[in-house]
C-alpha cells in the first residue's frame, strides 16, 4: 500500500514527523480524553537531524513520515530532548535502522537512555548553552532539569527562532491539525491547562525560573514545537504567558469542594460548605469523586484559592476514591490554598481495633 | 478525617478552621457550621486577592 503518512512542514527546514495516538485515554493516572500525539521533528539542513522519536508502537508511522521527505538513512544526527519512553521508546530501533553519525542528549539523558534501553553506542552528552552546527543552521541546547524529568532539555534552532520544547507547552490532543492556529481555541485552552495541572504543576518554581532565564537571555520564539499536541506559531506569547500565570499559582476568587459520599451525609455537608463559599463571594466548583476524574479536579484547582475535602469514614479510613485524589494532589503540590476537611461516619465513630473484643 | 488533614498539611494548605465531622446524618446546626466554615474560607481567600 502506498504510504499515507506524510511529514508536515513546520518551517522551510523543519518537518513534523511524529505520530498520532487517537486512542490513548490514560497517561499515568491523567485521563487523556482526546488522545495524544508524539511529536518528532526532522531538520532538513546540511546535516539532517531528527529531534526526539516516538513511543515504540508508533515507530513505523514516524519512519513513514520521515520517508515521505527523505531517505531515513540520510539522517546524520538524532537529538533526544527527553528520554521518557513516549519520546524515546523507538530510539533503539531507529538508531539501528538509520545508523546516525551521532546521538545527542543531556548528560543525564545520555545516562538514562543507556539505562533504559541498553543502547550499545556512544550518546554524546551536551551541556547547557552548548551549540551544535548543522552546517547552515545551529542548535543551542538549554538544560531544563526536572521539567519534567531530570534529563529534560530544550533545543533551540537559532536562525529560525524555533524552540523544540519537549513536554513543555504541550498538551494531550490527537488531531490532524498540526498547528495551534488551525485548532479550536477553547479546546487548546482547556487541554493546555489540564496538561499543565496534571504534569508540570509540581515544577512550577522551576518554570518561573526558566521563564526568567529565557527572558534575561533575550531569546525570542517564532515557533514553539512541543513533543505533544499542536505546534505554536504566529503567536507564541500566549502559551508562555499562561505558563507564567499557572506557575505563579496566584489565588483567585474560586474554591473547589471535592468529596465522596456513601449515604449523602458528606454530600449534604459539601453542599452547605459550597453555599457558604459562594455567599462569601467565591466561584465554587463542587466535585463528587463518584462522578468526576482526578484529572478534572486538578484542572479546576489551577487558580483556585480554596480547597475543601470531604470523605465518609470507611473501616477507619477514607473512602478509596478520596485516598486516590489526595495521593494524586499531594504529588502535584498545588500551592497557596486555604482549606478544610469534613466528613461523616456511621456509628461507631471509631471502630474497635483488631482483637479488642477478644480480651 | 485525620488522614485528610494530614494530606492537606502536606500540601501546605492553610486551615480556615477546624474540620467538621458528623456522626450519621448532619442536623441543621451542623449544616450551619458547614456554611459558616465555607464563609470563613471565602473571607480568607478574599483577604489574599
Amino acid at each position: 500500500m502506498k504510504n499515507t503518512f506524510k511529514a508536515v512542514p513546520v518551517t522551510e527546514d523543519v518537518w513534523w514527523v511524529g505520530a498520532i495516538d487517537w486512542n490513548i485515554r490514560d497517561f499515568h493516572g491523567y485521563q487523556t480524553r482526546r488522545g495524544s500525539t508524539y511529536n518528532a521533528y526532522l531538520i532538513l539542513t546540511d546535516t539532517v537531524t531528527l529531534i526526539d522519536t516516538v513511543k515504540a508502537p508508533f515507530r513505523e508511522e514516524m519512519m513513514a513520515r520521515i520517508a515521505s521527505v527523505i531517505d531515513p538513512g540520510k539522517i546524520d544526527y538524532i537529538v533526544s530532548n527527553h528520554s521518557e519512553m513516549d519520546h524515546s521508546g523507538s530510539l533503539p530501533e531507529v538508531i539501528a535502522a538509520v545508523n546516525p553519525k551521532k546521538v545527542f542528549a543531556s548528560a543525564v539523558g545520555a545516562k538514562t537512555l543507556k539505562e533504559l534501553f541498553s543502547i550499545d553506542r556512544e550518546i554524546t552528552a551536551v551541556k547547557d548553552g552548548e551549540t551544535l552546527s548543522l552546517g547552515n543552521r545551529t542548535l543551542t541546547f538549554l538544560e531544563t532539569r526536572m521539567l519534567h524529568w531530570p534529563d529534560s532539555m530544550f533545543s533551540y534552532l537559532n536562525e529560525e527562532e524555533l524552540l523544540f520544547s519537549q513536554d513543555a507547552f504541550g498538551m494531550h490532543y490527537a488531531s490532524l491539525e498540526r498547528f495551534a492556529d488551525e485548532s479550536d481555541p477553547a479546546i487548546l485552552a482547556y487541554e493546555a491547562a489540564t496538561y499543565y495541572a496534571n504534569i508540570i504543576l509540581p515544577y512550577s518554581p522551576l518554570v518561573l525560573k526558566l521563564i526568567e532565564r529565557v527572558t534575561a537571555a533575550g531569546l525570542s520564539f517564532r515557533t514553539i514545537a512541543p513533543d505533544h499536541g499542536p505546534i505554536w506559531r504566529k503567536e507564541t506569547g500566549g502559551i508562555i504567558g499562561n505558563y507564567a500565570k499557572w506557575a505563579a499559582q496566584k489565588p483567585e476568587a474560586k474554591a473547589v469542594v471535592v468529596y465522596a459520599t456513601m449515604w449523602h451525609s458528606t454530600e449534604m455537608m459539601a453542599r452547605a460548605i459550597s453555599e457558604g463559599l459562594a455567599a462569601g463571594g467565591l466561584h465554587v466548583k463542587l466535585m463528587s469523586m463518584d462522578e468526576v476524574h482526578r484529572s478534572d479536579v486538578v484542572y479546576e484547582l489551577l487558580g483556585a484559592g480554596a480547597l475543601a475535602v470531604g470523605s465518609p469514614t470507611l473501616n477507619n479510613h477514607l473512602l478509596p476514591n478520596m485516598a486516590d485524589i489526595l495521593t494524586y494532589l499531594t504529588g502535584l503540590k498545588p500551592r497557596n490554598l486555604i482549606g478544610a476537611a469534613f466528613g461523616s461516619s456511621s456509628a461507631p465513630l471509631s471502630a474497635p481495633t483488631a482483637g479488642a473484643g477478644r480480651r | 478525617m485525620k488522614e485528610t488533614e494530614d494530606n492537606l498539611a502536606e500540601m501546605k494548605v492553610e486551615k480556615a478552621g477546624e474540620g467538621i465531622r458528623v456522626k450519621n446524618v448532619p442536623n441543621a446546626d451542623l449544616l450551619s457550621r458547614c456554611y459558616e466554615l465555607g464563609k470563613a474560607m471565602a473571607e480568607k481567600v478574599r483577604s489574599r486577592l
